[in-house]
């Protein structure tokens, strides 16, 4: 299956790639994995004191799409509010990067995976 | 005439269990291969012989699900309780997920260093975490009633293992170029 240029871009020089400091109180960090192809996610954003995303930092072990995809969202998620964030749809995801039908579920994951960090950014933050 | 409503296990004559003896099933797949073989129904005419052929292609299919812990473990699931955990579907569980992205970066730095001792004190490693994850899985299975949520969290956590597995391999074939 021919992935789209969009998707080898990311691939071959994808954005962001890194890690913060999980236990940092303005750090998110959300891991995802999906177990049928075995897949592992780990998307984290930095956030300041007016709740925009500053930074965002990702590291995926997967398929071309998977790691398009996470690449992705953190170059979307820059300059967002976490609430925005978290309104980032996979559909988005799949149609910016050409995804095709097959590999759907690696958007579906990206999008799991800034819900999940913004889910961890709040749950920490209100302690 | 073959029976397409006989289930995997019934195929090979066994009770629908996770525990299935594998020198057995080789034997028993061996056996049963020869004598549904399309060249013992070549007087049987073009019928009996397309017959034959799907018949060998569902023993192969059997096998390959039989002879495979996370397929078996889902077969026997949707067999027996009609749940489907072949799906696409994300896993939430921060805390093996990291363990595993950190056994990915150490397979990632063993691949990069070309250091064949390294990888098989890897490999070494995650066979036997797969091992005592089958051995979780086959305990789950023993229990009376099953509990089906651990059971789904105990597959996926041998399918992650699996992956790196596969990916070890791959990461052999890399280094002994």
């Amino acid at each position: 299956m021919a992935y789209s240029e969009k998707v080898i871009d990311h691939y071959e020089n994808p954005r962001n790639v890194g890690a913060f400091e999980k236990d940092d109180i303005e750090v998110g960090t959300g891991m995802v994995g999906a177990p049928a192809c075995g897949d592992v996610m780990k998307l984290q954003i930095k956030v300041n004191k007016d709740g925009i995303i500053e930074d965002a930092k990702f590291k995926t072990y997967g398929c071309g799409s998977a790691i398009a995809s996470s690449s992705l969202v953190t170059e979307w998620v820059k300059g967002k509010t976490v609430d925005e964030a978290q309104a980032i749809k996979n559909t988005d995801i799949a149609e910016e990067l050409a995804l095709p039908p097959v590999k759907i579920h690696c958007s579906v994951l990206a999008e799991d995976a800034i819900k999940a960090a913004v889910k961890d950014f709040k749950d920490r933050s209100q302690k | 005439m073959a029976n397409t409503q006989q289930n995997y296990f019934e195929l090979f004559g066994l009770e629908p269990n996770f525990f299935v003896d594998q020198k057995d099933l080789s034997s028993k797949l061996k056996r049963l291969l020869q004598s549904a073989h399309p060249d013992r129904h070549a007087q049987g005419g073009s019928q009996q012989q397309m017959l034959a052929m799907q018949k060998t292609t569902r023993l192969n299919d059997a096998f390959a699900v039989l002879k495979n812990p996370v397929k078996r473990a889902q077969y026997l699931l949707q067999v027996e309780k009609d749940l489907d955990t072949t799906k696409d579907h994300t896993v939430n569980d921060p805390e093996f997920l990291m363990q595993q992205l950190e056994l990915r970066e150490e397979l990632d730095t063993i691949s990069r260093q070309k250091d064949a001792s390294e990888l098989m004190g890897f490999a070494e490693k995650i066979e036997q975490m797969s091992e005592q994850q089958e051995a979780e899985l086959g305990d789950l299975f023993q229990q009376n009633p099953w509990d089906l949520d651990a059971l789904k969290v105990s597959i996926y956590k041998l399918q992650f293992l699996h992956k790196t597995l596969h990916d070890i391999e791959l990461a052999e074939d890399k280094i002994l170029d």
